[in-house]
């Protein structure tokens, strides 16, 4: 009976928990603290840190093979949760605003500087090419992307980059509105742009498949990304499949958006997770950030430069993805230098083109690095 | 040549390639939309508009009757809006003008409805 007790507390949790599984359950409920004290990226943050969590408890190898979340990690690492969540965000999102000002879509290229500015810092940190990649990509401020990526170049940093991307995507309005300030004068702060024109249903409904076709013939490796994203997009638009495209926007999105954040919160595990790396990642997330942000409002002044000041460089800033965060953020800035000043939907332009930009991206790096 | 070395050309090469082929990619995308722009936007044409002639009470026909009662519920439906949002913003109905009205539920997205709800402070 002694003997069956004791054999019983040593099988416990309490009895086999090690320092390091500590200190990872601490960082899980901080995490906690701010998604839902805080409202830091709520809908990623509680699953990621409560997968953080699960994958710390001692004994339970919910992420060992054949633990309850080693098979939902499958569609992680195969790399289907991603796209699946990309369907949602195409079914979700209007590209009205890219398709009545196309430049603005250079807006969302440039903003991917910040990807490479870090992928530089990441190397000569020592990182490899492919971690540096997987690093890098956090300043495409796409969670789907970064997670897409990661898992296919260097899946050990996944939970790392994953509490980047999404921390950082949270911290946006903290982030960029100096930097933007800083780079701006008072004078291209107040531009007033014109009116965008309206835009066609029949274009509405050419756009995705326009960008599937050209996008997914320069990079294939993008196909599964940007195919689904503007799937999900024809879904909304075409008008003839509302029922598709109602679920892309709501039942599927959130189901996926639960099995990712668990998961990928669950591949934070104390071994994986608590490394001079992880720090590392963070100062480089934010360096990608505050470059991608740079990027965007540098290229932005160049547009009001030769647009002769009908642009406002305060737009290029939302080129970083962080959809609509990071278009709030520019009509923010816009608003308390002039109040009646309404950029939001010229800024949703470069936002979306963000999303296509930073998937390129990725693209791009698989194509170099994958192999 | 040294690690540090390796690691700068390769950072460069993948920061040129990369953003060479995003801008360039993203450009012909641009260039393809305005081409778009050319053959499907026509935009709406106000002259046809301005030169309608009048024309006498009696020619008007049963449809554009309706068309007129409908305006006449719109003024109603304009003097109830300002005083909600009158109301709203506690400010007199004077100094509130509606530019216009579009119902806004049925295109736009999630996060469209969730900025207008929870506008940023």
């Amino acid at each position: 009976m002694v003997q069956s007790i004791i054999n019983f507390l040593k099988s416990t949790g309490y009895f086999n928990v090690t320092p390091q599984q500590l200190v990872m359950l601490l960082i899980a409920f901080t995490l906690m603290y701010l998604a839902i004290v805080k409202k830091y990226e709520p809908l990623l943050l509680v699953p990621i840190s409560f997968g953080m969590m699960l994958a710390n408890i001692p004994v339970a190898g919910l992420m060992e093979p054949g633990g309850f979340l080693y098979w939902i990690y499958q569609g992680v690492k195969l790399g289907v949760f991603p796209p699946l969540i990309f369907l949602g965000v195409g079914a979700m999102t209007d590209f009205g605003p890219l398709i009545a000002y196309p430049k603005s879509l250079l807006l969302g290229a440039a903003a991917q500087l910040g990807i490479f500015i870090t992928f530089l810092g990441a190397t000569l940190l020592g990182f490899n090419v492919k971690e540096a990649a997987s690093i890098g990509i956090i300043g495409g401020a796409d969670g789907p992307t970064a997670i897409f990526l990661t898992s296919k170049l260097a899946p050990h940093l996944l939970g790392a980059v994953a509490v980047a991307a999404y921390s950082y995507m949270a911290l946006v309005p903290v982030i960029q509105p100096p930097i933007m300030r800083l780079l701006t004068t008072k004078k291209e702060r107040t531009v007033v742009m014109e009116q965008l024109r309206p835009v066609s249903k029949t274009e509405k409904i050419i756009f995705p498949i326009i960008v599937t076709v050209l996008a997914s013939f320069l990079v294939p490796p993008a196909t599964a990304l940007i195919g689904c994203l503007m799937l999900g997009n024809l879904f909304r638009e075409c008008g003839v499949v509302d029922r598709l495209s109602k679920t892309a926007q709501n039942e599927l999105i959130n189901i996926v958006t639960i099995f990712i954040g668990l998961t990928v919160g669950a591949t934070a595990s104390a071994e994986n997770f608590l490394r001079i790396e992880t720090i590392e990642i963070l100062i480089l997330g934010m360096v990608a950030f505050a470059g991608g942000t740079a990027g965007g409002v540098l290229f932005g002044k160049l547009m009001y430069v030769l647009s002769g000041g009908k642009v406002n460089p305060l737009i290029g800033s939302a080129g970083v993805s962080a959809v609509p965060m990071a278009a709030r953020v520019s009509q923010k800035v816009a608003q308390e230098e002039m109040p009646g000043n309404f950029i939001l939907m010229h800024a949703m332009g470069p936002n979306v083109a963000g999303v296509i930009g930073s998937a390129i991206v990725a693209g791009v790096l698989l194509s170099l690095y994958s192999g | 040549m040294s690690n540090l070395t390796k690691g700068l050309a390769e950072s460069l090469k993948t920061g040129f390639l990369g953003m060479g082929i995003t801008l360039i990619s993203l450009y012909v995308l641009s260039l393809l939309l305005d081409f778009m722009r050319v053959i499907f936007y026509k935009p709406a044409d106000k002259k046809k508009v301005e030169t309608l002639p009048g024309r006498n009470k009696e020619e008007i026909t049963p449809q554009e009757r309706k068309e007129e009662e409908n305006e006449e519920d719109e003024e109603e439906l304009v003097a109830v809006i300002t005083a909600a949002l009158s109301a709203y913003l506690k400010k007199p109905v004077d100094q509130i003008k509606i530019g216009f009205i579009r119902r806004i539920h049925e295109r736009t997205p999630a996060w469209g409805m969730e900025s207008r709800f929870n506008p940023m402070e």
